[in-house]
């Protein structure tokens, strides 16, 4: 999955300027999650990579936090740079016409490349209408989903999805579904308590109030 | 409290999802308790109607009186456990699910939503279905241990039911052995779980005998003057 560390070069949080100066990625720690989904990204052309890998396309796309065919510009694509999008870019919104998606640049070692995880097609599915979903059926896939997992025992990509979910796209509804529908499985989710801390603290953001609707789950 | 009659205040107007009451016209003080939802724009009831006959999308008839969650729910709650109950009723069998007189609040899978098929002995009522399906989403809907264990008229129904089971053909050995040991475990009575719905959870017994009394009553009222009306 697109947060494992072991993915990231230190010198990630150094690339906020690019060799041309025109753009920047500022980018906070995503391990944080007060900062996670605030931070501030802006699209890095490719003439502007400081290093480029040789990647087919294909696994491009393999990252599960990346729809390289609809984000990215197509000559960014044919390059064959590896870009991890930190953010989800609604499908139904400007932002998909544009690469600015705010793409991050980074080192990479092709050795270690963490291949996605297409089977939760579910999952991206779900991601793209997260924001917008109010009612039983628009959780429904997210619910089954992790069900779906945890009857197959499959707690690490149950657990990759705590940690990856962008959560700061997500309205109140999606955002409780996802800690009370893993609530069941906590102590086999090392993420568990970090995504509800993330989760109280967007409900918070949104008017909402943290304690009433995340009651029992303490 | 009034509960709700169709086709007066119809079926589609749950909000989200609630309960819904009948009683047995042969029987009148034999009570049944479903799920109301709806998860689509058709209200379903799901519910366990008798040993291995687990229903998960009937149509509602007009025998039942039903009620919204009460206001402790948010609307957000109650979009979340009828996104729970869909998902039971699309990973259990019909006949996946006995009758019987068990009732942890831990009988449903929480991970999977599925009936736990280890036990295969283990059988509830309509009441207690209702209970562990809400538990297994993390609502508790009543507080299991304040309701009197070898009470007599509990015992005596329990009797009755067993009784029946005994006679099905597709019942195992160890399944009338453990329903039997049970014969004197807490009895919680449907409308006592509707009741339960309507204030903070979990309820204990004492705070709901009132108000599943008057729920009772209604209910057998309404299945009277069905009967009245369709001799």
């Amino acid at each position: 999955m697109v947060q494992s560390t072991d993915f990231w070069t230190s010198s990630m949080t150094a690339r906020e300027t690019c060799s041309d100066g025109a753009f920047q990625t500022l980018f906070t720690d995503p391990y944080s999650p007060q900062k996670f989904d605030r931070r501030l990204e802006r699209v890095v052309p490719v003439h502007a990579v400081q290093k480029q890998v040789e990647l087919p396309v294909s696994e491009t796309r393999d990252w599960l936090v990346i729809k390289a065919e609809s984000l990215l510009e197509a000559e960014t694509v044919a390059a064959g740079v590896v870009v991890l999008t930190y953010d989800w870019a609604d499908a139904h919104d400007s932002m998909h016409k544009r690469t600015s998606t705010g793409s991050l640049l980074l080192d990479f070692v092709p050795g270690r490349v963490a291949r996605a995880d297409n089977r939760h097609a579910w999952l991206e599915k779900f991601y793209l209408d997260a924001a917008r979903a109010t009612k039983a059926a628009d959780i429904y896939p997210l619910v089954s989903g992790v069900k779906g997992l945890f009857s197959k025992k499959a707690y690490k990509d149950v657990d990759d999805i705590l940690l990856s979910a962008p959560l700061g796209k997500f309205s109140v509804l999606s955002l409780l579904t996802l800690v009370r529908t893993t609530y069941p499985a906590k102590s086999k989710l090392g993420n568990w308590s970090a995504c509800l801390e993330r989760v109280r603290a967007l409900l918070k953001e949104k008017g909402e109030d943290p304690a009433k609707l995340l009651r029992g789950l303490d | 409290m009034q509960l709700k009659t169709s086709p007066a205040e119809p079926f589609e107007n749950v909000n989200v999802v609630g309960l819904a009451l009948k009683s047995d016209p042969e029987n009148p003080r034999q009570t049944h308790l479903a799920i109301l939802y709806k998860f689509h724009e058709e209200p379903k009831l799901m519910h366990l109607a008798w040993n291995r006959d687990f229903r998960a999308r009937q149509n509602p008839s007009d025998s039942y009186l039903w009620l919204d969650l009460g206001e402790y729910f948010s609307d957000y709650d109650r979009e979340i456990i009828c996104a729970h109950v869909q998902n039971v009723a699309d990973a259990n069998d019909p006949t996946d699910i006995g009758y019987g007189f068990d009732c942890s609040g831990s009988y449903f899978d929480p991970e999977t939503g599925k009936f736990n098929s280890s036990f295969s002995a283990v059988g509830l009522t309509c009441a207690t279905f209702v209970i562990e399906v809400f538990a297994s989403c993390g609502y508790k809907l009543v507080d299991l241990n304040s309701w009197p264990m070898k009470n007599k008229e509990a015992i005596k129904w329990q009797r009755k039911m067993l009784d029946m089971l005994v006679t099905l053909p597709d019942v195992t050995q160890e399944f009338i052995e453990r329903q039997t040991r049970n014969v004197g475990n807490r009895r919680y009575l449907p409308e006592q779980v509707a009741a339960s719905s309507q204030g903070e959870i979990p309820v204990p017994r004492g705070r709901l005998l009132l108000l599943s009394k008057e729920m009772r009553d209604q209910v057998v009222r309404h299945c009277k003057s069905k009967s009245t009306s369709h001799p």
